[in-house]
């Protein structure tokens, strides 16, 4: 699997370093340098992936890597999802304590109010830190309050 | 050394505003060595945007006392709760948590806290040596020596790092080619932008590492200890015995020469630093087999030896503009950041900050006793917080951090994009730290290439024809070979893991 990845992004690099003009000195071939690279990302992957086929032939074992557990990286991805969509609209107070709340279902709660609370506590505390104290341009309050 | 640059330097770190930084550094630094789940990485990616909004010199000494106050609070957890806060302080746990468990936790907790403070003085003297004379030979450098110079630091720091080393050289590979994404400065051309606007200025540095090391190692975090708090074990007297502090004097001295040599290679950490300790005092140990069940000198050395190589990191950073290790690197884009560009010039274009940085390690380390050994109840007390309570904070605070550099919403996406690469990359055991050195160096490391290339009409050979520059090809080539000696590569897998140390 690893060798695969660093396989596939290589040749991905290489494709659109091919897309890149050829300058006519060293000063602006820009795609000199990224295809050198490219081409060293391929060779690593197959080191990997050679690596690989000689442990499966030796021991039967295959590098799948470690078991995935989705549910604290996609609710910690949705809390910073709802930053960056709440912010404009909702000002900075609602935005961090959604994105608090929302986050906070990466990890199991003892009570539904704890969330709550976390949240609130958050927010307040950002908002004195970064707006008040560091004096980040940030929207308070929603637009029109 | 230069007495009037030092005492310069300490008129800059003792003003009120710096001394604040400096206790604000160290005290975070410490606390996030003590609270489980976050580590030096993630604080520096998420401070690093927040610290653009504090003057350059604040913003610094703030950063590096994050960085050693993060060995100091690494310690208490290993020692008080048998959990190592930082890598460098897994050795710690062995004898320490073993003195602890036999009522010697006070003893061992000062003996680390006064070995750390000895080490922090005299490597920040070594710093005020060693800085300036480096500075004069790396002003005397063309572009091969310094693609030679990058070539041996980013090898060198994967060599000399846990893990696999195809995987990590793969990954620093990786790195370098994120880090031309945008326009080339040279021929004004967008490089791999897919037509976003936004990523002409680059990948935004601190929304890829915020992602990455903050938003990952909180989903990793949680994966493994589902948010919970520790058990302390408890401790009454903070005094050492006579007995203690008499043996604690040589290896104390032995750590902090062996950390600060190990500190100024590429690649040398605190890591290895304090496992090398380790096993120096075994060997030179009367009695050996004391060690594992709590011999005081397997916590001086270490202890010392850590805190030596933590701070020698600054010395190629500072003279050479070259980071040794990931955490370095951040910091170098922290100083980008506020428009200064790395190398050996920084110590006469900015001599304020230069020599106000090193002489704040010195007030830093100092703090840094005050607040762990009298006030050492007040983190015991953080060792019982809940995971869960912290975690929603540092997603808001990792937020804030990417959407303030540039107040857009895109960086956050880009954030997210990183965050789940790098949680993937980590469950296909890639180490994530040799990217993020390789996203710092990749844009010097080609505009370095091209000069030389340019400069000598396109000759490859160029960079075998200056002698300099041959010796750093040959040093990075014996590094390599030295590496995938059978012998050293056990001895590498034994003293580092085979694991992926982020």
């Amino acid at each position: 699997m690893p060798g695969l990845f660093l396989i596939g992004f290589g040749i991905f690099a290489l494709v659109l370093t091919n897309e890149l003009p050829a300058g006519s000195s060293y000063a602006d071939d820009v795609a000199l340098f990224p295809r050198i690279v490219a081409v060293g990302i391929v060779l690593f992957g197959l080191i990997l992936l050679m690596q690989d086929a000689l442990r499966y032939y030796r021991s039967g074992e295959l590098d799948l890597g470690d078991r995935w557990v989705l549910r604290p990286l996609a609710c910690l991805v949705a809390g910073a999802l709802a930053f960056a969509v709440l912010m404009q609209p909702f000002g900075f107070v609602a935005t961090a304590a959604t994105s608090a709340f929302v986050g906070s279902f990466a990890a199991p709660f003892p009570a539904f109010w704890q969330r709550v609370a976390v949240a609130v506590v958050v927010s307040a505390l950002a908002a004195i830190v970064f707006i008040v104290l560091l004096g980040l341009n940030f929207p308070l309050w929603p637009a029109g309050i | 050394m230069d007495i009037g640059n030092l005492i310069y330097g300490f008129e800059i770190a003792l003003s009120w505003n710096n001394l604040g930084f400096c206790l604000i550094g160290v005290t975070l630094g410490t606390l996030i060595g003590v609270l489980p789940g976050i580590g030096p990485l993630a604080t520096f990616s998420i401070l690093l945007p927040i610290s653009f909004y504090l003057p350059p010199v604040g913003a610094l000494i703030l950063l590096s006392g994050v960085y050693y106050g993060a060995q100091y609070g690494g310690s208490i957890t290993s020692i008080l709760v048998n959990v190592p806060g930082e890598a460098s302080t897994v050795v710690t746990c062995i004898d320490g948590h073993k003195m602890a468990l036999q009522g010697r936790a006070g003893s061992a907790l000062a003996i680390a806290a006064l070995g750390s403070l000895f080490a922090g003085c005299v490597t920040t003297l070594i710093i005020a040596v060693a800085g300036p004379a480096l500075v004069k030979v790396a002003l005397m450098f063309g572009p091969e020596e310094y693609v030679a110079l990058l070539t041996l630091g980013l090898l060198s720091a994967v060599l000399l790092s846990g893990g696999s080393v195809s995987k990590s050289l793969g990954m620093v590979l990786v790195g370098i080619f994120l880090s031309l994404v945008g326009i080339d400065v040279n021929a004004g051309i967008d490089r791999f932008t897919f037509g976003f606007l936004e990523l002409s200025d680059g990948l935004g540095f601190t929304a890829v590492s915020i992602g990455m090391f903050g938003i990952a190692e909180i989903a990793r975090s949680l994966e493994e200890t589902q948010g919970r708090g520790h058990q302390v074990q408890k401790f009454s007297s903070l005094w050492p015995t006579r007995e203690d502090i008499k043996r604690s004097i040589a290896p104390v001295l032995r750590g902090t020469a062996l950390g600060t040599f190990l500190g100024i290679l590429p690649g040398g950490g605190g890591t290895i630093a304090s496992f090398s300790a380790y096993s120096l005092e075994r060997q030179v140990a009367r009695n050996p087999k004391e060690f594992g069940n709590g011999a005081v000198e397997g916590v001086a050395g270490p202890e010392s030896a850590n805190n030596a190589a933590a701070q020698a990191n600054f010395i190629p950073m500072l003279s050479l503009g070259i980071p040794p290790n990931a955490l370095m690197a951040l910091m170098m884009g922290a100083m980008i950041m506020h428009g200064i560009a790395p190398g050996p010039q920084v110590m006469t274009s900015h001599p304020d900050l230069f020599w106000g940085l090193i002489a704040s390690m010195w007030i830093g380390n100092l703090m840094l006793v005050v607040l762990n050994l009298p006030m050492i109840g007040v983190w015991v007390s953080f060792l019982s917080i809940r995971y869960i309570y912290l975690f929603p904070g540092i997603l808001v605070l990792a937020s804030v951090g990417a959407f303030a550099e540039s107040g857009r919403a895109f960086d956050i996406y880009v954030l997210i994009f990183f965050a789940v690469a790098g949680y993937v990359l980590t469950k296909m055991r890639f180490p994530i730290a040799p990217m993020l050195l390789g996203l710092v160096l990749g844009r010097i490391l080609e505009e370095q290439l091209r000069r030389a290339l340019l400069l000598s009409d396109g000759n490859w050979l160029t960079f075998v024809e200056r002698p300099i520059s041959l010796a750093i090809f040959i040093v990075t080539l014996l590094l390599a070979a030295l590496t995938v000696a059978p012998s050293l590569r056990r001895r590498r897998t034994e003293v580092l893991g085979d694991g992926d140390d982020n």
